[in-house]
């Protein structure tokens, strides 16, 4: 069947009322977490994992890419009008949005990032579409080799790419692997690292990781720092650019958007990165640099463009390879393993209608979001008016409930709450939870792989260099580690990461 | 010299020899059928390697300028909540959802919130019923009924 019947396929799926539901509620509620500090879409996600295992894969699926691609709309709310980033992509639009919101053009700076989310997130639904495709042709290709390899790569890079240093960013990933291993080895059946506890023999719950990491460490952290709030109170009007607005955030959407796709799909970059970097871009061709900080509009336009289409292109190594690229598609490829959907290249062929339905729902979903920004942003604005004192009891009370839903156990609050002290004491010292969380996930895999490809190599560690594309990752993740080792480099990445 | 740094890297290289000895005693097997602890193994090894390392660049680093600490002694709230969650995981299945949750949320309401004690009450309160009919009634969630099994606000 050709791709634009397979996708009509997708948009009858995406459209049944049931789904038009779920799509509405995960974009509403990523919305209102992006807008909310101090809950991120992993959180969000983690929180409604439980609710999800009544519906079937494809609600559930479209409901949690929803929250995450609404996260990100909404995130650029707060950014602008509090100068508080809902979630970590919107860091960058604080800068200028801010700044053109006490400028009294809180209205421009709110349209322009919507609209270059809307463009972004679409552009990143039709590469998804049409690369998706090709990379299932490639994916035949991979062996556990190849696996292990890109595996490696992802983890490397997301260490390379954080805003902590490598060192401690691979130590993170590295426990994460540890505990992404613990319990029952499914070849040899033996209990691995369980300390005699039954609660530990089917591992630990990602669930509980990552609410604990996410929810609890992130709330400890705002209520030992405090959260000072000057949210921009004059009557938002003119939700519309001037020309000169357009002339100025039209390439810069569209340098966002094709920056944020290709550095979305690459394993450890997203929507946060690729934010910074088109910030770093705007500001270094711009004419008048400046302006940037001060209200440049190009400052707003193109980190948005960049975080969505990254958001929407990560999607492309989750559904083709079975790899999540960050830490909340590590949640989503969570999801599909609990609900039993076969993940990496057969996907597509086994469960079409899971693929398309939820990529034409992307479709629908940014259309939601466009009504759900723009016309309703006093609503949003009245939502940053809830007291921290009524939200963070709340939301602890939620993670907890959500927690235990999942599992039935209090073991795992036990595991939640003992994570969130660990998240937040390692926070203070410069170590980031999202390598621990990728580790976490991929430890399995990573494992049987390694296992396999060693087996099937008859213990030659030389497969992972002779078979090319197993050669070609391998070598970019000796690359990457060795750059973060050059001090010049590894200097200007620390720039690049912490800048602004 | 970076003292934080220094301890982390004693407490990973704790962890690195930990993983070897696990790794040894599960079985590393041999590259050609590698058993249950070659990963641990493995694992381990490179976490002494980046101890090593973390403490070499602690010694030739510059004294960090340690953690954001609130001069309003705001960390105690944080270590409020942990207590708070902690006796809250305890309480749970034996005493029930509904009076835990509102006993957390309005001891959170005064602590955190600043809320007066009977405003802080009914929030909590209101709040543990709300999401007792959300997740209990609404979305079918198993949460503890403890005290209160048998009656109309059990499960």
């Amino acid at each position: 069947m050709d791709l634009l019947g397979q996708l009509g396929n997708g948009f009858l799926i995406a459209l049944s009322l049931d789904n038009l539901f779920y799509c509405f509620a995960g974009v509403l509620i990523g919305t209102l977490v992006g807008v909310l500090p101090g809950i991120g879409p992993i959180a969000a996600m983690s929180l409604l994992l439980p609710a999800t295992f009544a519906i079937p894969p494809t609600g559930a699926v479209i409901m949690l890419a929803g929250i995450y691609y609404g996260s990100m709309y909404g995130g650029s709310t707060t950014a602008i009008l509090v100068r508080i980033p809902g979630e970590a992509a919107s860091v960058v639009t604080c800068l200028d949005g801010h700044e053109m919101a006490k400028q009294g053009r809180a209205g421009a700076a709110l349209f322009v990032a919507a609209i270059g989310s809307f463009f972004a997130g679409t552009v990143a639904l039709v590469g998804l579409m049409l690369l998706a495709p090709v990379m299932i042709a490639a994916a035949l290709a991979f062996g556990p080799a190849e696996y292990c390899a890109l595996m490696l790569l992802g983890l490397c890079l997301i260490a390379y790419l954080s805003q902590a240093s490598v060192l401690k960013s691979l130590i993170m990933a590295g426990l994460g692997l540890v505990l992404g291993l613990i319990g029952i080895d499914s070849i040899n059946a033996l209990p691995r690292l369980t300390f005699d506890r039954l609660e530990l023999l089917d591992g630990i719950g990602l669930v509980p990781v990552v609410m604990g990491l996410f929810g609890i460490a992130e709330i400890l952290k705002n209520l030992e720092q405090g959260t000072d709030r000057t949210v921009v109170t004059a009557k938002i009007s003119r939700l519309w650019l001037t020309s000169a607005d357009w002339i100025a955030s039209r390439w810069a959407i569209v340098r966002g958007t094709l920056l944020g796709f290709v550095l979305g799909i690459l394993p450890g970059g997203g929507a946060v990165i690729s934010s910074f970097v088109s910030y770093a871009l705007e500001r270094r061709i711009s004419k008048t640099p400046e302006r940037f900080g001060k209200g440049a509009i190009e400052g707003v336009a193109g980190p948005e463009a960049a975080n969505n289409a990254a958001a929407g292109s990560a999607f492309i190594p989750l559904m083709t390879l079975g790899i999540p690229p960050n830490a909340v598609l590590a949640l989503l490829l969570g999801a599909l393993i609990i609900h039993n959907v076969p993940v990496g290249p057969t996907m597509i062929t086994q469960r079409p209608d899971l693929f398309w339905g939820v990529v034409a729902s992307m479709y629908v979903g940014n259309v939601m979001l466009l009504v759900l920004n723009l016309p309703l942003i006093g609503l949003w604005v009245r939502c940053l008016s809830v007291p921290y004192g009524i939200l963070f009891p709340m939301i602890l009370l939620l993670c907890c409930i959500g927690v235990y839903a999942s599992s039935g156990q209090i073991f795992d609050l036990y595991v939640m709450i003992s994570f969130g002290v660990f998240g937040w004491l390692v926070a203070r010292w410069g170590y980031e939870p999202a390598p621990l969380v990728l580790g976490f996930v991929l430890g399995p895999m990573f494992e049987n792989n390694l296992r396999k490809a060693l087996i099937l190599s008859r213990g030659s560690w030389m497969t992972f260099i002779e078979r090319p594309l197993s050669a070609v990752f391998v070598v970019a993740s000796v690359l990457i580690l060795a750059t973060a080792l050059v001090p010049w480099i590894n200097a200007k990445r620390k720039e690049m990461a912490t800048e602004e | 010299m970076r003292i934080p740094d220094l301890v982390g890297a004693a407490i990973v290289a704790g962890l690195g020899l930990f993983l070897v000895r696990e790794g040894g005693s599960l079985g590393f097997g041999d590259p050609t059928e590698p058993g249950s602890g070659f990963m641990f193994w493995w694992i381990g090894v490179a976490m002494l390697v980046a101890a090593a390392a973390l403490a070499g660049f602690a010694l030739a680093g510059a004294p960090a300028s340690g953690p954001d600490i609130h001069p309003d002694g705001r960390m105690s709230l944080a270590l409020a909540c942990i207590a708070a969650l902690a006796i809250y995981a305890v309480a749970l299945e034996r005493v029930g959802f509904i009076p835990t949750s509102a006993v957390l949320l309005t001891g959170l309401f005064i602590y955190v919130g600043g809320y007066r004690p009977p405003l802080a009450a009914a929030l909590g309160i209101g709040g543990a019923f709300a999401s007792w009919f959300l997740f209990v009634k609404l979305l079918s969630s198993n949460l503890p009924a403890g005290l209160l099994a048998g009656t109309m606000l059990g499960n």
